[in-house]
């Protein structure tokens, strides 16, 4: 038979082969061991040997060609299966995930890890501190001796033996300096409790307080290292003022506000610390100066999610509690 | 501090705007704390005047009267009970606007149509007083006249009240004088204090005598009698309307002088019925026994540290805190004697405290009075009277122990530490400048070197607050202004941060419980006692000695008790399903006084394993979800947690373990919540650890292990043992008994029931050889297998199934 004829017949089958199975028949009909290609070549010797080589080239071509043609038409063929299958195998991807319901940190701890940071990476140590205590660290060694009048500014808890909740973080301060020799630049964060209630106070709430003690630490040095703090905190340009105010433990003090989009805000108190305490604690005043600077946790954090009501920190409701995680 | 705008601008004599005063106040250190108007009072009230007055045919409590108003009469029904002929009181006419009733209309009351209405001073919104319709006497009360048009020409209505926060520090600025004197420093004007007129004595034989017994705590009292005044004459509007724009109440004539010099001056003053008194004053500590009507009507017992003013017969006011009812000013008063004293602050603020009073009064002793205006203050209070009521006086009696009065002090300061502690340099000219506008006074600049200026000031007597150097560098740096300070970054040696390798941080903690799907909770720190008695009844809380309720009495003893109630109120806003956890410190009373408190770390869930979902049955939590979060702290921190049966009285009893560490410190507890006290806080089943955050934290940093580069072999059995054979009891004994060899094992299956002896349970574990130095041969691999079986068999007397 005419090597044309054969591979023609050969292609017009590969091409409407429909799969695999029918593409291997065909590959043994013709390129098999008894398939009419092969049996071409066998055929051969039967040629002159002049006329041999040419007949064998064009068989073996025939062959190439039969063998790609089998070969592309396979590709075909199998993307189309591999297509068939997958339309079996669709899913709703939009359904929702599988596995990990994720928790949250309270949104205060956010804040103060926040603050935190700010501070540490300064070189600022964080300190924490006991939540009970004596009447020495809370107000004495802090310039408040009994009967001050700046004990009204505190509404104090008060147990049975005089010790007491502490109304403010700085008796870390105190202990702080006690332990430590200047240069002093830590933190306090922590639980404090005063006796007031509502939208904007609770009875338990958190504050930081910053202590710096060096020489020659002025309260230029307390401006700077408030506004860069408030500055980073809210991440952006603030007008801030410091306004005049009074805090037995520092002198000069100020209260530090923020212009809201309601007028001033005020954020923190602050000031040098007072000679008074730095005695008290064996820290030489004349040698040496400071500043300390406190300011509430849930207050930030209450600007920072735009929270109005302080109590709902501590409702810890998980429609509140979710939202911030 | 409450004072009026128009009061303060008059005795500075300033005209700085409205908005600038309130800024120059804030930026001085005194805070306004609110302003409120004064030109929205009423509208439409004028001066009525009654002509007759019968009683309501259908009512025991109404009257009908005729009010006149200048032009003609209205009849209008009225409640109040001093309605009477003749009386001048506020006639709101139809279509009239109070503060607080709005626009008043003709309306029926019991059948009777009333054209308007009478008010009290309280409707009006000019004072507290409720109790009848405002009597209006003075001859500015024109019948007809409208009453707001009055005031105005009394005094301006362009004025707002000004309520200062002042700090405690600042016991100066509780009088407009004070105030003056600040705003004139900080705005640069020139402001000295007027001269008060010297009223001389009429009556010199009229002199009280004064004795001082305490004059520690009553270094100087001043006092003078003034006979035949008529008390019963009104307080001129000017000083009723300044004094309540100032928040203070008018009550009656000599009283309002009292509160008006107080406002005006600082110096709080008493005035007494002198009729009333029996023979001189000594001033002393009360005597126990001792007891006093106080002029609110309460009998207090006095103590014997109470500073008390005397007449022969006995106690007659507690000393700069509240005059006594017996010996009190009325309308009938015709003989007065004004006290005008100097008391020390401690004793004022001991007593105050000590009876819980609080009066302007008290408020002014305690931070203290400018010792030096007690005469001033008693002139300027006679002057007034006399003006007003009438009446001679007698001489000023003065009683003195100048040794305790407070002097002035000298204060040094030095340019150097000024500048170095606020941070700038500074003119010596612009530092005295500050300091003649405080009027310090005895200003000297001593030139020490070239290197320092030194100056010494005395601080005048109003400016008690002021001792020390520090308090002179604050005062510069206010007046320089807080603001106009650079601002800039402190040097400090720098140091990097320690950052310990073998305990975790709090903030670990809480990272790891949020990805474990747990939200932190922040519960207080002092619960309600019955709460606590539920969870941990045989322990006594620390008590508050002044709880803000009995709900947030006694501190926590254990976090559950927080953590729990929280979960209740979830489960009321139908959060069915919850994880908290809560880090934070308990509070446990020892016996001998000392409390510890611990940190604790805690941990609720209640409700189905996950959410809601399309691809999983829910499924309810239990004990083992939150012992796997447990497991898996111990993994994290490198160390073995042991679980011991036991039982804690708030946890099921079959369902709840101590967690050790594996050397025995017990750690906490963790368990199911004991059904009956679910029942009784009305909650589902809800379980609970708490263990000891301190013995947790640390942790053993991991170190590694070289990988087995061989193949390992797994070989699972199953054996069958005593119920009462635990589960970590086989484990530990496989990994003793095995040692190195055994890489894993693990429990995978418990079975009880059907099939099996009723006492016992079938275990499947698998267990995992491996070798760091070779492939296992067939023959290790047996041998390691019935070396465990073995094991078992002896200890447990394991059965293999």
């Amino acid at each position: 038979m005419d090597i044309e004829i054969i591979l023609d017949k050969a292609k017009k089958r590969v091409m409407v082969s429909e799969d695999l199975r029918e593409l291997e028949d065909i590959r043994v009909d013709f390129l098999g061991k008894k398939g009419a290609l092969t049996l071409m070549l066998k055929t051969l010797g039967e040629l002159s040997p002049s006329e041999r080589p040419a007949a064998g080239a064009k068989v073996n071509q025939a062959k190439t060609i039969l063998q790609d043609l089998i070969e592309e038409r396979k590709t075909i063929l199998l993307r189309g299966e591999l297509e068939e299958k997958l339309k079996t195998e669709n899913i709703d991807v939009t359904l929702a995930g599988r596995g990990l319901e994720g928790g949250g940190l309270h949104p205060v701890s956010i804040a103060r890890h926040r603050i935190e940071d700010i501070f540490a990476g300064a070189g600022y140590e964080v300190v924490d501190g006991d939540e009970i205590e004596t009447d020495y660290y809370n107000f004495e060694a802090l310039n408040i001796p009994a009967h001050h009048p700046a004990r009204g500014m505190h509404d104090t808890f008060y147990f049975g033996d005089g010790s007491l909740l502490r109304t403010h973080t700085s008796p870390s301060q105190v202990h702080t300096m006690e332990n430590q020799e200047p240069p002093i630049r830590v933190i306090c964060p922590g639980r404090v409790y005063r006796r007031d209630s509502d939208l904007t106070h609770s009875p338990m709430f958190h504050q930081i307080e910053g202590l710096v003690v060096d020489e020659g630490i002025s309260f230029s040095d307390l401006k700077g290292t408030i506004i860069e703090f408030l500055e980073r905190f809210f991440e952006q340009e603030l007008e801030i003022r410091f306004r005049p105010s009074y805090f037995p433990f520092t002198e000069p003090s100020a209260e530090v506000d923020v212009m809201g989009k309601d007028g001033w805000l005020e954020v923190l108190g602050c000031g040098m610390v007072h000679p008074n305490v730095l005695s008290k604690s064996n820290i030489d005043p004349e040698k040496y100066s400071g500043f300390a600077f406190g300011f509430g946790v849930d207050r930030l954090a209450m600007l920072m999610f735009e929270v109005r009501d302080l109590r709902l920190f501590f409702e810890n409701d998980l429609r509140f509690l979710r939202q911030f995680s | 501090m409450k004072f009026s705008e128009s009061w303060l601008r008059e005795v500075v004599g300033t005209d700085l705007e409205r908005d600038s005063l309130i800024e120059s106040l804030t930026m001085a250190g005194l805070e306004v704390d609110g302003l409120a108007n004064h030109d929205d009072l009423f509208s439409g009230v004028v001066v009525g005047k009654l002509e007759s007055v019968n009683a309501h045919p259908d009512s025991d409590k109404l009257s009908i009267c005729e009010v006149h108003d200048g032009e003609k009469l209205h009849k209008i029904v009225c409640g109040a009970g001093n309605v009477r002929m003749g009386l001048l009181t506020a006639f709101a006419k139809v279509g009239a606007r109070l503060p607080e009733t709005g626009e008043i209309k003709s309306v029926k009351l019991r059948g009777v149509e009333s054209e308007g209405m009478l008010c009290s001073a309280n409707e009006l919104g000019l004072g507290e007083d409720k109790s009848g319709l405002i009597e209006l006497r003075g001859k500015e009360f024109e019948v007809g006249k409208d009453l707001k048009q009055i005031l105005s020409e009394a005094l301006s209505v362009d004025d707002v009240t000004i309520d200062l926060d002042l700090t405690p520090n600042r016991g100066d600025c509780l009088s407009i004088r004070g105030i003056a004197r600040e705003i004139a420093a900080v705005n640069g004007l020139d402001f000295s204090v007027p001269e008060v007129e010297v009223v001389e004595s009429v009556e010199p034989e009229s002199a009280v005598g004064i004795n001082i017994e305490a004059p520690e705590e009553c270094p100087s009292y001043l006092g003078r009698l003034i006979k035949d005044i008529d008390a019963s004459r009104p307080t001129p509007v000017q000083i009723t309307e300044r004094l309540r724009r100032s928040g203070i109440r008018s009550i009656d004539l000599v009283v309002d002088i009292t509160n008006f010099v107080m406002i005006e001056m600082g110096q709080p003053m008493h005035a007494f019925d002198a009729d009333r008194l029996s023979g001189g004053i000594s001033v002393r500590r009360a005597k126990t026994g001792e007891s006093l009507r106080l002029l609110d009507g309460k009998e207090v017992d006095l103590k014997e540290s109470t500073l008390a003013i005397c007449d022969e017969a006995g106690v007659v006011a507690m000393a700069g805190v509240m005059g006594g009812f017996g010996t009190a000013v009325t309308e009938h008063t015709s003989n007065v004697f004004f006290e005008s004293a100097y008391f020390s602050p401690l004793s004022i603020r001991e007593t105050a405290k000590s009876f819980g009073l609080h009066t302007d009064a008290s408020h002014r002793y305690e931070r203290g009075v400018d010792s030096s205006i007690q005469r001033e203050a008693i002139e300027r209070a006679t002057k007034l009277l006399v003006d007003f009521a009438g009446g001679r006086p007698g001489p000023v009696v003065e009683a003195l122990d100048q040794k305790f009065l407070p002097t002035s002090v000298e204060i040094r300061l030095s340019k150097t530490k000024l500048e170095s502690r606020v941070g700038i340099s500074l003119d010596s000219e612009f530092v005295e400048g500050i300091m003649r506008g405080l009027k310090l006074e005895n200003i000297r600049r001593l030139e020490t070197n070239s290197a320092d200026t030194i100056w010494t000031v005395n601080a005048p007597l109003h400016r008690f607050d002021l001792s020390i150097e520090e308090d002179l560098i604050e005062e510069v740096c206010r007046l320089f202004g807080y603001n106009n300070v650079p601002a800039k970054m402190p040097h400090i040696k720098s140091k990097l941060a320690e950052i310990s390798r073998t305990s975790f941080t709090s903030r670990d903690f809480k990272k790891r419980f949020a990805s474990m799907g747990f939200f932190e909770a922040i519960t207080y720190s002092f619960i309600d006692p019955d709460l606590h008695s539920i969870f941990d009844e045989d322990r006594k809380p620390l008590e508050l000695s002044n709880p803000m309720s009995v709900e947030q009495s006694v501190m926590r003893t254990s976090l559950i008790p927080g953590l729990t109630q929280a979960c209740a109120s979830n489960i009321a806003h139908q959060q069915n399903s919850g994880k908290l956890f809560e880090l934070g410190a308990v509070f446990l009373p020892k016996n001998d006084g000392v409390v510890e408190q611990p940190v604790r770390i805690a941990a609720s869930v209640w409700g189905n394993r996950s959410q809601q979902d399309w691809h999983k049955q829910d499924v309810a939590l239990d004990y083992f979800d939150l012992k796997g979060v447990v497991d898996s702290l111990g993994r994290w921190s490198g160390r073995q947690l042991r679980y011991e049966v036991g039982a804690i009285n708030y946890l099921h009893p079959g369902q709840s373990a101590r967690v050790c560490l594996d050397e025995g410190t017990e750690l906490g507890w963790l368990g199911k919540l004991h059904p009956a006290l679910q029942k009784k806080l009305n909650l589902p089943d809800c379980f609970v650890f708490e263990l000891d955050f301190e013995k947790l934290r640390s942790r053993v940093q991991p170190v590694y292990k070289e990988i087995s580069r061989f193949p390992y072999v797994k070989r699972d059995i199953a054996i069958l043992v005593d119920k009462t054979v635990s589960a970590s009891d086989v484990i530990n004994l496989l990994k003793e008994e095995l040692g190195k060899g055994l890489r894993d094992v693990r429990l995978f299956d418990v079975y009880e029931g059907k099939g099996i002896d009723s006492n016992k349970k079938s275990l499947a574990l698998s267990l995992t050889f491996e070798s760091q130095t070779a492939t296992l041969t067939e023959e290790e691999i047996v041998e390691y297998a019935d070396k465990s079986l073995n094991a078992l068999r002896r200890e447990f007397k394991a059965e293999l199934r």
